[in-house]
């Protein structure tokens, strides 16, 4: 009995699918006497992006948004035809100072855009809120920083040195317990042939062949006991 | 091949609904009392508030709104204030900035008479971020409709102030549709282009409170297929504002997706619940109360949400099966707009889907 009822509904769909001429979305709209859906993208994900030198005295200060088309309010995919087009208005405003913030717009694809911002005003536990076009989303990010070792490098070509990770720091607390994921040469680096070899218990990143100049590397770590990642770039000189 | 998945994704997604029980829009009905006595109204609000007495106090639904934002992420929620007529609770800025203060999203519905310079600055500071409008058509329809000669002048006063204040939140026009205005709906869409407003929505006239009066603004069987061709016709172009069917039905293949963004979905008693004046905690504002699930003077919103609505997650399918039994669109439609349920018109057809069909079958 329950076999037929499947394969009834099962024909149902294939029927519809069959006969429909739209593209078949899903998704939430509200009949009831509020707001309309207003919603159709989702930030997918954020996480500030802290630069250091090897000081560790900050460089810059930003925050990487991605938001994604495809997933929309009430968490219904939104499997539709939508995409991001370059007439988008978005506005990225500090809630807490209520001031507008510039940010730089990179898409990814159709349905994603990544949006980096620099507010000099970025604080910890800060709301911000992001609306484009009538799409608006508010949320809540956590300035977090990665410390380095202030033991300066001295690298060189074919030399072998490494960078210790001291801590996370996420709003005031230090968090010692993480795991350093990955890191990368960063794309921008003007020397490309310099890499990350290891990465020695979880703190020690050792690398090579780095030409005298400035890199940039980009680490990704990962809080543990939890499945929040941390994205920063650590700026090193090498003498 | 992709469709078909999507729609089978589609029904998972339901089920996971379901079964998540968390809430995305919390409804408050703060009053019965309005400033006008719409004879559509499917609320029988009055201009005298003879329940003013019963209504939640501010304490009241502060309280609620704080033991809610304890149990679920309040930055997910919307909480949406209808009426009766909002902007005439004196309380209402005070809630709406302390529900914000919480971190839910504020919104309201409002027929748009009382918005002035002063309220519209009073909302910007209570952070209200969404603001739906209730105009229903052309000048002549809207007064007719609302009983009051000059409404439809006061609320595009109302709507051109929210501009000139420079309003950051969304504004949107809620316009029910009866026979009265279904042939007129371009000249009103054309008269709102100008405003700047950014959508409307369209909803069917239904049967519930003095609306139960008004046989004759029912829409008929070929109404409702000219409506719903209307929008899908008027969606296929290029246009300058968004034109949509607000999400009280299911009108199988020829207009889903056609007449607005997705399949419909009514998400009554699942992601949507409703506080009404006296306390009754429901699906949403404007279904029957024959299904309310509690009062929040005897438990809490979260304890209700938590362990009743039985009728809207999985009795659903046995709640509907007198009108739905055997029909294979069910599992797309459910029924339909929770709201059109118990609807009080005799002969009345509860299901719009089978009004098409019957159009379809006289063709």
């Amino acid at each position: 009995m329950k076999n037929n009822i499947e394969i009834n509904r099962r024909k149902f769909l294939e029927k519809f699918a069959k006969f429909s001429t739209a593209t078949v979305m899903i998704g939430v709209c509200v009949a009831c006497p509020g707001p309309g859906p207003g919603v159709k993208a989702e930030v997918e994900k954020y996480y500030t992006v802290d630069i250091f030198d090897i000081d560790g005295k900050m460089v810059k200060k930003s925050l990487d948004i991605s938001i994604n088309l495809s997933v929309i309010y009430l968490n219904l995919l939104y499997d539709s035809s939508l995409s991001f087009n370059d007439n988008n208005l978005i506005i990225i405003k500090n809630e807490n100072t209520k001031s507008n913030i510039s940010f730089t717009q990179n898409k990814i694809d159709d349905k994603t855009l990544k949006l980096t911002l620099v507010d000099n005003q970025l604080n910890y536990g800060s709301y911000y809120s992001l609306s484009i076009d009538n799409i608006d989303k508010l949320f809540k990010f956590n300035t977090t920083s990665i410390k380095l070792s202030k033991e300066r490098l001295s690298l060189s070509l074919d030399a072998e040195d490494s960078v210790v990770v001291e801590g996370l720091y996420i709003k005031n607390e230090t968090i010692s317990d993480f795991t350093i994921v990955s890191v990368e040469n960063n794309y921008n680096n003007y020397e490309k042939n310099g890499r990350v070899i290891s990465i020695i218990e979880n703190k020690i990143i050792r690398l090579r062949g780095f030409k005298q100049g400035k890199v940039m590397l980009k680490v990704i770590i990962l809080q543990n006991n939890s499945d929040i990642k941390y994205s920063g770039y650590i700026y090193v000189e090498i003498t | 091949m992709h469709k078909l998945k999507t729609l089978l994704k589609f029904l998972e997604y339901k089920e996971e609904l379901k079964e998540a029980i968390s809430i995305r829009y919390l409804m408050w009905e703060p009053s019965l009392m309005c400033n006008l006595e719409c004879i559509h109204c499917s609320n029988l609000c009055t201009q005298s508030n003879t329940m003013k007495s019963k209504e939640l106090t501010t304490f009241e639904i502060k309280k609620e709104l704080l033991d809610i934002s304890k149990h679920y992420d309040a930055r997910e929620i919307y909480f949406v204030v209808t009426g009766g007529e909002p902007l005439l609770r004196s309380d209402l800025m005070e809630v709406g900035k302390y529900a914000y203060s919480l971190g839910y999203k504020f919104g309201i519905t409002t027929n748009g008479i009382l918005l002035n310079t002063h309220t519209v600055k009073a909302l910007q500071k209570a952070n209200l971020s969404n603001i739906a409008i209730s105009l229903d058509g052309i000048a002549s329809d809207n007064d007719e409709l609302r009983n009051y000669i000059g409404a439809y002048n006061k609320t595009i006063k109302g709507i051109k102030c929210l501009f000139e204040q420079n309003f950051k939140g969304t504004v949107s026009i809620l316009c029910c549709v009866s026979s009265l205005n279904v042939y007129h709906l371009e000249e009103f869409i054309d008269e709102l282009i100008p405003l700047g407003i950014s959508t409307i929505r369209f909803t069917p006239i239904f049967g519930q409170g003095r609306a139960l009066g008004q046989k004759n603004l029912m829409l008929s069987d070929k109404e409702l297929h000219d409506l719903l061709t209307f929008i899908k016709e008027y969606r296929k172009k290029e246009n300058k504002i968004n034109v949509t069917l607000g999400d009280d039905g299911y009108y199988g293949v020829e207009f889903e997706c056609h007449i607005r963004n997705n399949l419909h979905y009514c998400g009554a008693g699942i992601e949507w619940g409703a506080i009404l004046y006296d306390g009754t905690v429901i699906g949403a504002t404007h279904i029957s109360k024959k299904y309310k699930e509690g009062n929040i003077r005897d438990n809490s919103f979260v304890e209700i949400w938590k362990n009743n609505f039985y009728d809207y997650r999985e009795g659903r399918k046995e709640l509907f099966s007198p009108y739905c039994k055997d029909c294979e669109e069910w599992i797309l439609c459910e029924g339909g707009g929770f709201h059109l349920l118990d609807q009080q018109i005799d002969g009345n057809e509860l299901c719009g889907y089978k009004k098409l069909r019957r159009i379809e079958n006289e063709k």
